[in-house]
């Protein structure tokens, strides 16, 4: 392998564990005695000083007026309530839903009759084993452990044959998979659709086995995460244009660095697709396939958008371009018009060529910019290449 | 009068607690590559924040408090990993790896996790060069400032750590058919 290869692995590895660090535990750690100090005070003294002329100027203008007790009373008008004054949803909420949606799919998991509950991981099973299918939220995990009287081509065979419930074996690969190190199968059961796309992804079921005795040991896990709670802001309104990607490589300090390539499409059918993507991100979207972006080489003259960020490494930032009448970000993304320096000093060729009318296109201002993540499902042309949109922007 | 309010209005400069609170999150996920554990880089962490803590008031004239604290973690790192006997985690734990893996994926989380096992086998400034060059993005002269050493002694670093991988790989490779 060469130092390349070592290097994604490496980063690959970096960024796999990246869900170790918790956010809200890492603010927890930050010493009490250190929160905002003194502004209370700050914001009294601006309170009282902005009552007092407010008082005086009142004053002022009262005394030279004469007073006419005819007028009518003004009386406060009562704040308008609607009949939706339910309290907006929290990031709380979201994770109850998903915890519950995770319990929820592990009660379905399919059980020979005869298999007994375990209460926990029983001794037989590899203890530094694991295995997680897709991006969740460790700790939205849920576990079951069972011991079931037969073997493990007979429980092959059932799981093949049973369907949990609003779920499904995934098409494209094998049913049941063997064959690593620990001896232990397994097969995935994916969601049919999301019941509630704009506060968790619905939970897949991973259930696994392996031998023990005349028996075997099946353990199953869910699968999820809960999305934050999304501004209305966030959402797209304005017509966009273009969509300018980047690969952005994260940094600790919430930096992320642009580095090459950036591409930019401006398919009107794709950045229609891109921008229902990013507003379905709320509600299951039509739009399936994954984004996939043009090679580099410039010598190919068609705009192909074919070859995907799937197994590219690095998180992807794209920046849906147009005309809004919002106030742009102050993150914009500022396309390129000429050559740039690579961050290490290695001078990089101008964008790719990727449309004709490119040059033609004016440049509009950023409407919104989200990170496509490795393996993040964005739009595409179908084909072989056809995936389901489910992971968050 | 609205002209008169603004006039009274502060500046809005974050406050040492702002900073950190915005920062802790990055520098809890550079402990975690640092030290290959949650609860250890959560020590850290808190290490960092206490030290940190006692002059928290300059962290407010500072041009990049970022760069400041990530320097008070390594040394916390280096500090730390002197006093105590370095111990080595190998849980496996789940990765955030793309949807519906296939075998060659699952392949791939494998690679991760082993090259995650190894990155514990190696000394505390070789891994930081590795986690602040491949992780952080930073370039070598950074990374230097950020340890203390010449810029030569962090390319001796990532060249024998990618050595060391190269041969791990190579070695785990022989001996999984």
């Amino acid at each position: 392998m060469n130092d390349d290869g070592l290097e994604i692995l490496l980063r690959d590895a970096f960024r796999a564990h990246e869900s170790l660090a918790d956010p809200g535990r890492a603010r927890a750690l930050v010493p009490s005695s250190c929160r905002p100090k003194r502004r209370w005070a700050m914001v009294l003294s601006n309170a009282a000083a902005v009552l007092l002329v407010v008082g005086l100027v009142t004053y002022a203008v009262g005394r030279d007026e004469p007073r006419d007790d005819s007028l009518p009373v003004a009386t406060p008008t009562p704040t308008p309530t609607s009949d939706k004054d339910e309290p907006p949803p929290t990031d709380a909420d979201y994770r109850a839903m998903a915890a519950a949606a995770s319990e929820r799919t592990l009660a379905k998991t399919p059980v020979p009759e005869g298999a007994l509950r375990l209460e926990g991981q029983p001794p037989g099973w590899p203890k530094d084993y694991g295995l997680s299918v897709g991006p969740s939220d460790q700790r939205l995990t849920r576990t079951a452990w069972w011991s079931v009287p037969m073997g493990t081509d007979a429980l092959a065979e059932f799981l093949a044959s049973h369907e949990a419930e609003g779920l499904r074996h995934n098409p494209g690969e094998d049913v049941i998979s063997c064959g690593n190190d620990f001896g232990i199968c397994s097969t995935t059961y994916d969601p049919l659709r999301q019941n509630h796309p704009e506060a968790y992804s619905e939970p897949t079921l991973l259930v696994q086995f392996t031998a023990a005795g005349d028996r075997s040991l099946m353990r199953a896990d869910t699968f999820t995460f809960a999305r934050p709670v999304r501004p209305l802001g966030s959402y797209l309104t304005a017509p966009v244009t273009s969509v300018g990607i980047d690969r952005v490589v994260p940094s600790s300090q919430g930096v992320h660095n642009v580095r090459e390539p950036h591409v930019e499409v401006t398919d009107p059918d794709l950045v229609d697709q891109l921008v229902e993507a990013v507003n379905g991100a709320l509600r299951p979207s039509r739009v399936g396939g994954f984004l996939s972006l043009p090679r580099r080489s410039v010598a190919e003259p068609e705009p192909a958008v074919r070859h995907g960020v799937w197994g590219s490494p690095g998180p992807w930032k794209a920046c849906l371009l147009g005309r809004s009448n919002r106030h742009p970000r102050r993150t914009a993304h500022r396309p390129r018009t000429g050559p740039r320096r690579h961050r290490r000093g290695r001078r990089t060729g101008p964008p790719p060529e990727l449309s004709p009318s490119r040059e033609a296109t004016p440049r509009p201002g950023p409407l919104n910019c989200f990170r496509i993540r490795r393996g993040h499902v964005l739009v595409g042309r179908g084909g072989s290449e056809e995936r389901t949109s489910r992971q968050p922007l | 009068m609205l002209a008169f309010y603004r006039s009274m209005e502060v500046a809005e400069i974050p406050t040492s607690a702002e900073i950190l609170e915005t920062a802790a999150p990055g520098l809890l996920r550079l402990a975690v590559m640092l030290t290959g554990s949650r609860e250890d880089a959560e020590d850290l962490l808190q290490a960092t924040l206490l030290r940190t803590h006692r002059h928290a008031d300059r962290l407010e004239v500072m041009a990049a408090p970022a760069a400041y604290l990530r320097r008070v973690m390594l040394n916390e790192h280096v500090s730390a990993g002197r006093r105590r006997a370095r111990r080595v985690r190998t849980t496996v734990l789940p990765s955030g790896v793309e949807a519906q893996p296939t075998a060659d994926d699952r392949g791939g989380i494998e690679a991760r996790d082993e090259v995650w096992r190894w990155l514990a086998t190696l000394s505390l400034a070789q891994r930081s060069v590795l986690v602040l060059r491949y992780y952080e993005d930073l370039p070598d002269v950074e990374i230097a400032r950020a340890l203390g050493v010449p810029s030569s002694t962090v390319r001796s670093h990532a060249a024998r750590g990618l050595a060391a991988l190269r041969a791990h790989r190579a070695d785990h490779q022989e001996v999984k058919p």
